[in-house]
């Protein structure tokens, strides 16, 4: 849990890291636009012109968030991850993405509910009810139902 | 003149297909908006791609119906769970379930959906009367003016977000930037598409929305085991009607609710959540009795729910009239409308009466519908709550996963899709609001264009922003907003501090 600790001496990290990043990024696409993309005259304006000032936009709010930061609260243990959940959750989508074109939407549906459904533990019955039933709900709503076309199995 | 318009809209709004899919959305709008996590914006992305395969007007009522249906769902879970079901019902869940704790669940639902119906009403009404009104007045903004009222939408969305007010300026920022990414419309050539096809049209906005709301949501949340009390005793119909004191204690907040969700509602930046909030302090000030509030009290669940349907249904009033949305799940809708073809506006206020007329009777229809739904189906909601998180968080990411390859057919989305669920989490992590990021993607591209082509209607000159009155006077609301936060955010900050040092 996160616990709030009064301390000025130290600043809300969160911000700093958030300023930080919007700065890394906004830099990254200045250059990246300007090095790329034509910029043209203020009356007639090339594609690069507005996004590279959008850009230097998130620059320029980076850099006040960053300074604004050192003088908020400071909250402790924000930094953890729940490295399961987001390990599941991230790999059953993977392996959805993975499979789907590969052998079809059953079997990427099934890994989905299985990897992701690591997160909790659960009896082999549940895994194995969740995974059929999901696949399932999957073709009676998105092929039946709405009439989308894609392969449910196939072999590579 | 309005009654040849609402005849007009019921033509369109009664039609079979527009009645079932009204029914439709409100239903799946409910029971979406009844399970805590999936909030409106969710939702909305979620169901989108279902409405690919219909007319535009009917669409556009099945989403409408979707958004609104949510908050009437968000509020029985907050009821009887003690979860907000979506972030807007939040502000009920002390005294609502203080109240379903004591044994009037029952009433607390019943009184809730009432209120809902009287604010939503109240909210169409004010549409019927202003949304016309404002249309004529914007039919005569050009590009200077347009961008400038966009800009206004964007500051008064960040600057409401919670946290440092330039972080929500940089999410901003960031989403315009995202915005850009795709064919430029204007000279045809390829912007931060880095090589991908895929990316020609743009960022997809269902995909941003799905990735930052959605899947980030479930990272953050699947191994999440507390499932709050569910309520398990049997709700009977009885059980629904509010005694006489409590009806008494209900008039006026409802009237009130309305009346400040209406006006919060139609301020860019805000939406139902702060509609809510502020009906619930203002009731608090109102009472005789504060100190019952944040223990059962009926005023503090009637008017914020109430405020909120109000907010829900007045925030279409700029979306429609101008074509600028006032919250995220505003921008949602907007973004959906033009993916169906319809650009929202004034001039689709004047040239398609039928479609902007229909909406509108839709939304009774949809209020009755909802109304009528909730009451007796109270029951199927308790049982839906019931359903452990466990079982239906992997369900929610499959829904994420085929809604976005649904909508395309390419299996580049569902990565793209996950990248944004990362950037969510990352964005949770660090605090960094997301509603600011969608808004400024949909409005991005039509910023840009604005801005190009007033500043090729004054041959490059920028003060051409300032030398028109309108534009000019939106811009100063602007800087007085954007002083306004920040001065209160500093103030804040040195408060903090001088507590801290003593």
């Amino acid at each position: 849990m996160t616990s709030l600790r009064a301390s000025n001496k130290k600043g809300d990290r969160r911000d700093l890291c958030a300023g930080l990043l919007l700065c890394v990024v906004g830099t990254a696409a200045a250059i990246y636009i300007s090095g790329h993309y034509q910029m043209g005259t203020v009356r007639r304006m090339g594609p690069g012109m507005f996004p590279l000032g959008v850009s230097l936009a998130v620059v320029f709010f980076g850099v006040l968030t960053a300074v604004s930061s050192f003088k908020a609260v400071e909250i402790e243990d924000w930094w953890k991850v729940d490295l399961l959940a987001l390990g599941t959750v991230t790999g059953g989508m993977a392996a959805f993405a993975v499979l789907l074109p590969l052998f079809g939407a059953v079997p990427a549906i099934m890994a989905l509910s299985v990897v992701s459904g690591l997160a909790v533990r659960r009896s082999s019955l549940e895994v194995v009810l969740l995974a059929i039933s999901l696949a399932l709900m999957a073709y009676l709503i998105f092929q039946l139902g709405l009439g989308i076309q894609f392969p449910l199995l196939r072999l590579p | 003149m309005i009654w040849d318009h609402i005849i007009l809209g019921l033509a369109q709004a009664l039609t079979a297909d527009n009645l079932l899919y009204c029914f439709i959305g409100v239903f799946l709008g409910t029971l979406l908006g009844v399970i805590p996590g999936i909030g409106t914006l969710i939702a909305v992305s979620l169901l989108f791609p279902f409405t690919f395969h219909l007319q535009p007007t009917t669409a556009l009522i099945m989403l409408a119906g979707i958004y609104y249906g949510t908050s009437y769902g968000g509020s029985t879970a907050s009821i009887l769970l003690g979860l907000p079901g979506t972030p807007s019902n939040a502000v009920i869940v002390a005294d609502g379930h203080a109240m379903a704790k004591k044994g009037r669940a029952g009433q607390a639902l019943f009184l809730t959906g009432l209120g809902s119906f009287v604010g939503g009403s109240t909210g169409i009404i004010l549409m019927m009367l202003f949304a016309p009104l404002i249309a004529s007045v914007g039919l005569s903004f050009t590009a200077p003016e347009y961008f400038s009222l966009m800009l206004f939408g964007l500051v008064a969305a960040s600057s409401m977000s919670s946290g440092a007010p330039a972080k929500g300026l940089g999410m901003v920022a960031l989403g315009l930037l995202l915005g850009t990414v795709g064919l430029d419309v204007q000279t045809g050539s390829e912007r931060l598409t880095f090589g991908f096809p895929q990316l020609f049209d743009g960022v997809s906005l269902v995909i941003v929305a799905l990735g930052l709301f959605g899947i980030a949501e479930v990272m953050a949340s699947a191994t999440n085991t507390d499932q709050g009390e569910v309520f398990q005793k049997k709700i009977t119909m009885r059980a629904l009607i509010p005694s006489k004191e409590e009806r008494q204690r209900s008039v006026k907040p409802m009237i009130r609710g309305s009346l400040i969700g209406s006006f919060f509602g139609m301020l860019p930046g805000t939406g139902g959540l702060l509609a809510a909030f502020m009906a619930y302090l203002a009731e608090r000030r109102f009472s005789k009795n504060p100190e019952e509030f944040g223990y059962g009290a009926v005023e503090g669940v009637v008017a914020p729910e109430t405020a909120n349907n109000a907010a829900d249904q007045t925030a279409f009033i700029p979306t429609m009239t101008l074509g600028i949305p006032g919250s995220a799940s505003m921008a949602l809708m907007l973004g959906v409308l033009i993916i169906h073809g319809i650009t929202p506006g004034p001039r689709l206020v004047v040239e398609q009466p039928a479609l902007f007329w229909g909406l509108i009777m839709s939304f009774w229809i949809g209020n009755i519908m909802l109304l009528i739904l909730n009451i007796p189906l109270i029951g199927i909601w308790v049982k839906l709550l019931s359903v452990p998180y466990r079982l239906l968080y992997p369900a929610v990411l499959l829904f994420c996963c085929f809604g976005v390859y649904s909508a395309t057919g390419q299996i580049f989305d569902v990565w793209l899709a996950l990248g944004f669920g990362l950037l969510g989490y990352l964005m949770k992590m660090l605090e960094m609001p997301a509603a600011p990021l969608l808004l400024g993607l949909v409005l991005g591209p039509m910023m840009e264009d604005n801005f190009r082509r007033a500043l090729l209607i004054s041959r490059g000159d920028l003060l051409i922003f300032v030398e028109r009155p309108i534009s000019a006077g939106i811009l100063l609301l602007c800087l007085g907003m954007l002083l306004v936060t920040f001065v209160g955010h500093w103030r804040a900050g040195r408060r903090l501090q001088t507590e801290e040092t003593r």
